[in-house]
């Protein structure tokens, strides 16, 4: 119970400034946004915000991700946490759970906001669906990004490298994914859900992409299965 | 009764550098032990082995009857064993109140009343910053949270690191407190004077291995330094036999460091014309300097 605690207090202020970014910004692009005669804004609108919001999201995560056990070896706190009778695999999952609900609040809250901001009226249930969808999409995606922040935390010392490799390696990802062959694989494209939103009516097109989700779940899996064999056979 | 601690050819290589060379120790229960050496010699290296944070190249180590490479195993004893690590460092985003509420709960004999005892003798603010401590207050902050867990066995690398003279009183009486109460001390140190003061046994490192493992009374009752003045210059040769472990001459006067056969080398000596022969008791410092001075 305790290391959930100490990860709390080592990110929540990185969590508190991040979760203010996104939702100053989103909100920020909302109160910009043109309104229905109703004075509400659509779903399209959202759907736009909801982009916007995928790459300060991003950015929040790396700052999430930021710390971890190589980051205490620099500044000598290693040793202390090494010694609690505690395994290493528990630290990291400890970690990896922290920063993944704390990312799933970067995504959340600041749809709150927008959708409080959109003044949806009578059709409250059906952007509250719309927006379940899109985070979901978001957080799903974005769990591979938050799995290689991980994994370049316990690869790359230093308390600001890390996160700067991590934003290069998500930049090249995105580059790589961007042609039209590769797309369907890009999590930051299945973050933003244009490939499965409809840009006219600002709604899911078709069935709930439980596939591709579930291959992104297997990829972060997968990445934290290899952040652990890596800390594993760390020297302190 | 088992040793606490046991190595056997504890042994850990970079490359081509051998940082820990089989090393084969065995300590005593209940009694406080001074592991020294130079920087760089090797103890926080081992210390770090037994603690599994760096794995041994080879060899095999035992805390309190475990095998260190038994990682499962590993966690388990570490609720039996405290550590201060070198660099006493906490977590900086923690206060000492949020410190003291983050360890207790790991250890089940964490001792309430010795924890008040210890803030209130170390006068540590509660409420202040890890961050925001001067180095003293960071090792008496991580001192108290070794103490106060009551642990079977307490490593301690370099304690007295920032402490002032007053601190390091606290802590010494503290370390003896703790032992009489059954628990085993052992602690690397380049304090020579605390070191003879507290400790019962001494093991010296030097360049990954061991070059001294006695007890302070065996120190104190079979090593010895003899001064030996002649009135024509002798070769140092002359003068070695079993038990002699250090020469320093500069012609006609000899300072010699023995370990056993003081009085069979005193009479050699004299047997060679020696003007004066004076045998005196040797201290840690001098032992100490003789085992690890060819490093400098």
């Amino acid at each position: 119970m305790m290391l959930w605690y100490k990860a709390w207090l080592e990110t929540r202020m990185r969590f508190v400034i991040a979760l203010v970014l996104c939702v100053a910004f989103c909100s920020e692009l909302m109160i910009s946004l043109p309104r229905l005669g109703s004075g509400k804004v659509d779903l399209v609108g959202l759907h736009g915000v909801h982009y916007a919001l995928v790459f300060v999201w991003i950015l929040g995560v790396t700052l999430l991700m930021m710390g971890g056990l190589l980051s205490e070896r620099a500044n000598g706190a290693s040793s202390f946490t090494l010694s609690l009778p505690v395994s290493r695999v528990h630290l990291m999952a400890v970690r990896a759970v922290v920063g993944f609900i704390e990312s799933i609040g970067l995504a959340v809250v600041p749809w709150i906001a927008m959708l409080i901001l959109a003044g949806p009226g009578v059709e409250a249930r059906r952007y509250i669906t719309q927006a379940g969808l899109q985070v979901f999409l978001l957080v799903v995606g974005g769990s591979v990004l938050l799995a290689i922040a991980l994994l370049l935390s316990v690869l790359i010392e230093g308390e600001y490298t890390a996160p700067i490799a991590s934003l290069g390696i998500i930049i090249l990802l995105a580059y790589t994914f961007s042609g039209n062959d590769f797309v369907a694989y890009s999590p930051i494209s299945f973050m933003t859900g244009l490939r499965y939103f409809n840009r006219l009516t600002g709604t899911l097109a078709g069935a709930v992409p439980w596939l591709p989700a579930l291959a992104f779940i297997a990829g972060t899996v997968c990445l934290f299965a290899v952040s652990v064999q890596v800390i594993e056979h760390r020297d302190f | 009764m088992v040793a606490p601690i046991q190595l056997q050819n504890l042994t850990k290589a970079y490359g081509s550098t051998q940082a820990v060379k089989d090393l084969n120790l065995s300590i005593r229960p209940n009694q406080i032990t001074a592991f020294l050496g130079v920087n760089g010699a090797g103890k926080t290296t081992t210390i770090k082995m037994l603690l599994g944070m760096i794995r041994p190249s080879n060899g095999s180590a035992y805390l309190l009857g475990t095998s260190i490479r038994d990682a499962k195993e590993s966690v388990r004893i570490r609720r039996d064993i405290a550590y201060v690590s070198e660099s006493k460092q906490l977590y900086d985003y923690m206060t000492v109140g949020q410190i003291l509420r983050f360890t207790r709960p790991f250890y089940s004999d964490w001792d309430r009343d010795l924890e008040k005892e210890l803030l209130a003798t170390f006068e540590l603010p509660l409420d202040r910053r890890i961050k925001s401590l001067s180095k003293g207050m960071r090792t008496k902050t991580a001192l108290l949270l070794a103490f106060a867990r009551r642990p079977k066995l307490l490593i301690l690398d370099e304690p007295s690191d920032g402490l002032d003279p007053i601190g390091i009183e606290q802590m010494l009486q503290k370390l003896v407190a703790q032992c009489s109460e059954g628990t085993t001390v052992f602690f690397s140190s380049h304090q020579i004077a605390e070191v003879e003061r507290i400790a019962d046994n001494v093991c010296m490192l030097h360049r990954g291995s061991l070059v001294l493992d006695l007890s302070m009374d065996e120190i104190r009752q079979s090593y010895r330094q003899i001064d030996v003045a002649f009135s024509h210059p002798i070769d140092q040769a002359a003068m070695l036999m079993p038990g002699v472990e250090d020469i320093q001459s500069n012609g006609r006067q000899m300072r010699i460091t023995v370990r056993e056969n003081a009085e069979l080398l005193m009479g050699r000596a004299k047997d060679l014309g020696a003007l004066s022969v004076e045998c005196g008791p040797v201290g840690l410092r001098e032992i100490f300097i003789e085992k690890a001075g060819d490093s400098k």
